[in-house]
């Protein structure tokens, strides 16, 4: 039958059609803005992964020295009743390391460089070798293979982070000439030196360039500060004519001002004088190169002997014997070695590296995976520390937060969306749930103080503490997740339970429950991930102390990762970049494998309904 | 039957609610399983049943129909007491079953609904084994504890529901893998093995295609002879199959109840007339 | 009453009703004609009824055909089941009733070969209370008044008394003259149709009647007593015949 409608259906579907390429459009125009962001966001995760994983490479390894310590009965138990405590307590481990290095370097004492020796290893190293001791006696007497890590500063030199070390091997036979005074003066061959002095050029020439863009920067500093010492000044004189208010603060201020004009002054004219020294040593053409703790230090090194060199021309040099060990080298006749950073730029001086590089030839010193960091606790230095104990804290903190947060949460849960009255009294606490999940992190560490610390006594810094913290915060996150999947629970589940005859309790626990699981797992797992990674609350109630045991109990006074990570984060030594890098990186795992879990378990116990 | 006589001429019009209202629901005799008298449903301030009286006899089928929202289901969830789940209904009146009100106070509801079943629309048995959802209302109910005697339990419903041959062999597979009917004969079978008095039944078929439907009317069929079983249904034609008394429900009143075979050829009210012969809306 | 919310089913219903209304009407005019044939010694007009009848039957077959598709198609309840049961009813009983009416039309023609007689005017009479009775039973039907449907119902005892007194006439006229006995014959069948036909109205009156009200008028019908079979004794369960 024909209808009045039917001329326009074609109308109509013309009009479909004509707007069909611009929907298109707008739904492929959202699927790239969405691909975009998505690409973007794994872009930031990336970027953030990939510095800290090279920033952590450094830690990856550690240089460890390996000596065979002769054990004299004389310095590890001195009272002889081979008594452990006794031994722990009173044995001198660290001058049985000592008398090893010795044994390498004979002449070292002679050469007054015994304090830089000793530098090669830390006192701190040796204490777990009294831990040996004392566990097995009969070893006092005997030899001993010990394997420490060494000085931190020297093992990141040896890994290559105070910049570029140039070695270059020398041909022809190197003689060694001692003067009167003591440096020594090196010839051989026409001009044996002539590379590492046309590198030095160029490594001046690029120091003073990097200088003189610093210099000028600083300059500008100054002028400014120079400027505002002016008005300072200014404005004193008025007050003191006028004699108004603020005279003290004023006068105060101008002298800050003026104390940093006069560092600024100095640091110019310091710097100005370097540049000056680099740019001459640069243009003396064939002349000789005067080095100083300011200019990079070129070592030698010639038949197990280092010297440090004074003076340099590409025919001949003069320098200073730092290390001499009896074992000779075999694979090479001599070498210089270049280091780029001047001493004065460094924490690591010359005759260290030198002793370091020497045992390291020797194969003495060795790198080895770098297992300190987890089976030690946290150290002040940084080759000795470790993050055991605050792993062990954080998990103790975790259990506790589990134990009391999963309960009491799905408890809670169940309860509001089961069995509580649909009032006003409800809602009121539903919405309170709701805010205190907002909640920045650090009130509930206020909290955590003033109730449990101040007005319980409970122990400062201990995991418990901590842990009910934790719980506190992560409690309405479980709530929310908790409720959202017994929400989703279908009531036909609960009807048929009724329906047979179950009472509402046994309604819930055998059937609406498991039912629940994923989703309440899942929420579980998250907010323990997060509370893993909570550090502002734990500083609130004490965590950030320095701890060196790994806690036994709940009430032993702890830290947690995030808070160490935190204080290594603050450490000035340069080698504790690396190792908070790879803390980080430690932590990131944790929270990857809890999330694993939490897909896994997930996975496991979701069943269609 | 009456005998005609000319004075009943008059009498003979067209409606007779006015004359006969309620008491078409009450049967004479006092043996009748559920026994309902006055009661009144509210949801809040919303009332939803209005002075109901039936009576349901055992060994049969009684059918409730009626338009949607006419209180048919609603009053088949008080005699269970299922309606307590809701937190704002209030029900009044007296509902008994085998003389006893269930809404006593001495009286558990999850005792009573052990004697009183329920099948619903949508089949739901538990999102666990076969076997489970059998043994879940005689476990709990402390009628069977050790596993022979569950199985026992278990077989026995299974084969009364008709669902035995066909998952004898696939007891500890999940109950939620069977099609609609088979699920449906599953939740029967969950509701009989807690060998309850009385089954109600809420529109069981609704899901369901002919075929399965029909199993299920056989399965009603057989069940009657030792359940009191009532069945809410919106197809007249179910009703008219399976059931050997019907209610007819409208607007929270019960209009009209009884013999099925008079309802569907002879009401009495207009109402029931109108709405069994499409002329209703 | 309201409409059916499937307008289809109320048009079929009605359908169906108008139906049987024609058909009642071609019956009702046979049985008049197949009278007046008789009567007026018409034999073009007994021929019409004659070939009329087969307009009847056919019209009895499309009625059956559409009360078949009516049950299995709208599953009638109720009232409309009633109202589908008792077409059905109707439409044999009307079927049977032309039948008769054809019956007496072809023995119009024959007696029309006979001397007329003067008890045609008695058959005449008991025929225009047959098409009466039959013109009633339809009004009924139109009218759905119940109390039209037990008037009908009583007046078989009137049609059987006619047709009683109407037979023992016939016999005497047939005992006195021997060349009475072939039209007799004939007029005594033509009674008995008539009688069949008042019969067939009452019929149609007790369908009626449960159509409106849902129940039985009653088991036992006011019946004149039949002059040649002798009355039963009565059973001991059983009402006496009034």
């Amino acid at each position: 039958m024909s209808d009045p409608a039917a001329p326009s259906r074609t109308a109509l579907r013309d009009i479909v059609n004509s707007q069909i390429k611009r929907r298109h459009a707008a739904e492929t125009r959202f699927r790239w803005f969405g691909i975009t962001m998505v690409a973007t966001a794994i872009a930031a995760c990336g970027l953030l992964l990939l510095s800290v994983i090279s920033q952590s490479i450094p830690a990856l390894t550690e240089n460890r020295l390996h000596l065979t310590l002769n054990v004299s009965a004389e310095k590890a138990d001195p009272f002889g009743k081979r008594v452990p405590s006794e031994i722990r307590e009173h044995g001198d481990f660290y001058g049985l390391v000592q008398d090893a290095l010795i044994q390498r370097f004979p002449t070292v004492e002679a050469d007054g460089k015994l304090d830089d020796l000793f530098d090669v290893v830390t006192s701190l190293a040796a204490v777990p070798i009294g831990r040996t001791l004392a566990q097995d006696p009969s070893l006092i007497g005997k030899n001993l293979d010990v394997a420490l890590p060494i000085n931190d500063d020297l093992d990141l030199f040896l890994k290559g982070a105070y910049g570029e070390t140039r070695v270059s091997q020398g041909e022809e036979p190197l003689t060694e000439a001692r003067a009167a005074d003591g440096t020594y003066t090196l010839s051989g061959g026409p001009a044996p030196f002539a590379k590492p002095v046309a590198n030095l050029r160029k490594d001046l020439a690029l120091s003073a360039t990097e200088l003189e863009t610093a210099l000028g920067l600083k300059r500008q500093r100054l002028s400014i500060a120079q400027t505002q010492v002016a008005a300072l000044t200014a404005r004193v004189s008025e007050l003191k004519a006028s004699g108004g208010p603020g005279l003290a603060a004023a006068e105060a201020l101008a002298d800050q001002a003026q104390t940093l004009v006069d560092n600024l002054t100095g640091e110019t004219e310091v710097d100005q004088a370097t540049i000056a020294a680099y740019r001459a040593a640069v243009k003396g053409e064939g002349g000789a190169i005067e080095l100083n703790d300011d200019k990079p230090s070129i070592l030698v090194e010639v038949r197990g002997g280092t010297y440090k060199l004074t003076r340099i021309a590409p025919s001949a040099a003069q320098g200073v014997l730092l290390a001499r060990s009896p074992k000779g080298a075999s694979d090479y006749v001599w070498r210089t070695v270049q280091i780029a950073t001047p001493q004065n730029g460094r924490a690591v001086n010359d005759e260290v590296i030198a002793f370091g590089r020497q045992l390291q030839s020797e194969g003495a010193i060795r790198p080895a995976l770098n297992t300190t960091i987890f089976t030690n606790s946290d150290s002040n230095e940084p080759e000795l520390s470790g993050i055991l104990s605050a792993l062990v804290g954080s998990i103790f903190t975790l259990l506790v937060t589990f134990c009391t947060a999963v309960p009491i949460g799905v408890a809670t849960a169940v309860y509001l969306e089961e069995f509580a009255p649909k009032n006003a009294l409800t809602d009121f606490i539903e919405v309170n749930i709701n805010n205190l999940a907002a909640v920045p992190s650090i009130v509930f560490g206020l909290l955590g103080f003033a109730v449990f610390l101040t007005f319980f006594n409970m122990p400062r810094s201990a995991p418990i503490v901590g842990g009910i913290v934790l719980t506190l915060m992560s409690l309405p996150v479980i709530i929310i997740a908790s409720r959202a999947a017994l929400k989703a629970v279908p009531p036909s589940i609960r009807e048929a339970a009724l329906g047979v005859g179950a009472s509402k309790m046994q309604a819930i626990f055998h059937h609406v429950l498991p039912l629940a699981m994923p989703g309440i797992m899942t929420g579980s797992i998250l907010a323990m991930a997060h509370a893993l990674g909570e550090t502002a609350p734990l500083l609130m109630i004490g965590m950030v102390a320095f701890i060196a045991d790994v806690p036994t109990s709940f009430t032993d006074s702890a830290t947690v990762l995030p808070v160490e990570l935190f204080m290594w984060a603050g450490r000035p030594e340069r080698a504790w970049e690396p190792r908070t890098a790879m803390a980080i990186l430690i932590l990131l795992l944790f929270m990857i494998l809890m999330n694993a879990v939490a897909i896994f378990l997930r996975r496991k116990f979701e069943r269609r309904w | 039957m009456n005998t005609f006589s000319q004075s009943s001429t008059e009498a003979h019009g067209e409606t007779h609610a006015v004359q006969v209202q309620q008491s078409t629901g009450i049967l004479p005799d006092i043996s009748s399983k559920v026994r309902a008298r006055d009661v009144n449903v509210f949801y809040g301030t919303k009332q939803a049943l209005f002075d109901v009286s039936l009576d349901v006899p055992d060994a049969s089928v009684t059918a409730f129909i009626g338009p949607s929202g006419c209180g048919k289901s609603t009053f088949l969830r008080c005699i269970n007491r299922m309606n307590d789940t809701i937190d704002s209904c209030k029900v009044t009146g007296s509902i008994q079953v085998d003389g006893r009100d269930v809404n006593d106070r001495a009286i558990d509801p999850v005792v009573l609904r052990a004697s009183v079943g329920m099948v619903f629309q949508k089949p739901n048995p538990f999102p666990k084994t076969i076997f489970e959802n059998v043994a879940y209302g005689p476990r709990i109910h402390g009628i069977a504890n050790d596993k022979p005697g569950l199985e026992r339990i278990v077989e026995q419903s299974l084969r009364k529901a008709g669902l035995w041959e066909e998952v004898k062999d696939r007891l500890h597979q999940p109950g939620t893998g069977l099609s609609g009917g088979q699920q449906q004969r599953l939740v029967i079978a969950r509701a009989i093995a807690v060998n309850p008095e009385i089954i109600l039944m809420d529109e069981p078929c609704s899901a369901l295609d002919p075929i399965a439907t029909a199993k299920i009317e056989e399965l009603i069929d057989e069940l009657r002879q030792n359940f009191c079983i009532i069945i809410v249904t919106h197809s007249m034609a179910q009703a008219a199959r399976v059931s050997q008394r019907t209610a007819f429900f409208h607007m929270g009143k019960l209009v009209e109840a009884g013999p099925t075979e008079e309802i569907f050829t002879n009401p009495r009210d207009s109402r029931t007339q109108d709405y069994i012969t499409g002329r209703f809306g | 009453m309201t409409e059916h919310t499937v307008r289809a089913f109320t048009e079929e219903l009605e359908a169906l009703g108008t139906d049987l209304t024609r058909m009642g009407g071609y019956s009702e005019q046979a049985l008049s004609d197949a009278v007046t044939a008789i009567a007026r010694r018409d034999a073009g007009l007994a021929r019409s009824v004659i070939d009329g009848d087969k307009m009847i039957d056919e019209l009895q077959r499309e009625i059956e055909r559409k009360i078949m598709r009516l049950l299995a198609l709208r599953q009638p309840l109720g009232r409309d089941l009633r109202q589908t049961v008792a077409a059905l009813k109707l439409a044999a009983d009307l079927e049977r009733i032309g039948d008769l009416a054809k019956n007496i039309a072809k023995r119009a023609l024959t007696i029309q070969e006979f001397d007329p007689i003067s008890l045609t005017r008695s058959v005449e009479r008991m025929g225009k209370i047959a098409v009466t009775q039959l013109k009633q039973v339809l009004d009924t039907f139109a009218s759905r008044e119940v109390a039209g449907a037990v008037s009908v119902w009583m007046q078989d005892e009137e049609l059987d008394e006619h047709y009683n007194s109407l037979f023992r006439e016939l016999l005497t006229y047939m005992m006195e003259d021997p060349r009475m006995i072939g039209p007799g014959a004939h007029l005594l069948f033509v009674a008995k149709n008539i009688e069949r036909i008042g019969d067939h109205c009452t019929n149609m009156a007790e369908v009626i009647y449960f159509l409106e009200t849902g129940e039985d008028i009653g088991i036992d019908r006011p019946k004149a007593v039949d002059p040649v079979m002798p009355p039963l004794p009565p059973s001991p369960n059983q009402e006496p015949l009034s």
